[in-house]
């Protein structure tokens, strides 16, 4: 399953992403910050529509295997609510060269944030909280 | 012809999270928004760049319903 609950564990998602063909293995791990556009973010609040969101996060890996030769590609997505300084997701790709690997790796993120039906709430240390949006959705969806 | 309505995140916040509509034969994804029209959260949901998906499949706004479609109405994503 791409997208959990659960605290991300890294070392685990991490574990073994090495095989005997993979000279490369590239990662990604977003974590919640603690700022946003001058506002100090205390945690951030990810909700998702779970069976598109599923599919579509093995659509990206799909996509990107057809258009990388990489050998396997990881994701994690958590959903709830996440402290600063926690992961929200995480991406690995392992591949027999470096270049496939971080190709692979960045288009599965950039797919994630466009193509896969997550939002999160920003909820700040004066109490106010909002939606944040992507502003380039439309363009990749269209 | 019945479909149902899926809001998420902020849209679900306003609008509520799941509606079953009787709506006319052949109608569009993007005229939905029409049946949510009851109060001033109207002019949210018209000015907003929305996203549709049928059945868990990205369509456009032009895109016809059938009967039993679940048409999931979506601000952009924000995940990652």
């Amino acid at each position: 399953m791409s997208i959990t609950t659960d605290p991300i564990l890294l070392e685990k998602f991490f574990s073994n992403t090495a095989n005997s063909r993979c000279g490369a293995v590239a990662s990604f791990v977003g974590f919640v910050r603690n700022h946003d556009e001058g506002q100090e973010v205390r945690r951030l609040y990810y909700e998702c529509y779970l069976p598109m969101a599923v599919k579509m996060i093995a659509d990206l890996i799909h996509r990107a295997k057809s258009q990388w030769a990489v050998e396997d590609i990881r994701v994690l997505h958590r959903v709830g609510m996440i402290e600063v300084g926690e992961a929200a997701v995480a991406i690995v790709v392992s591949s027999a060269h470096r270049q496939e690997a971080f190709s692979a790796c960045r288009f599965v993120i950039e797919g994630i944030k466009r193509e896969v039906p997550i939002w999160k709430k920003q909820f700040f240390n004066d109490d106010s909280s909002e939606w944040g949006v992507c502003h380039h959705t439309q363009e990749v969806l269209l | 012809m019945k479909i149902q309505v899926l809001f998420f995140a902020e849209l679900r916040e306003m609008f509520g999270a799941s509606h079953s509509l009787v709506v006319p034969d052949k109608i569009k994804a993007g005229e939905v928004t029409d049946y949510f029209s009851h109060d001033s959260k109207t002019y949210f949901l018209k000015k907003q760049s929305l996203v549709y998906a049928i059945n868990e499949t990205f369509e456009m706004p032009d895109t016809e319903l059938k009967e039993g479609d679940c048409l999931a109405i979506m601000m952009p994503m924000s995940g990652g």
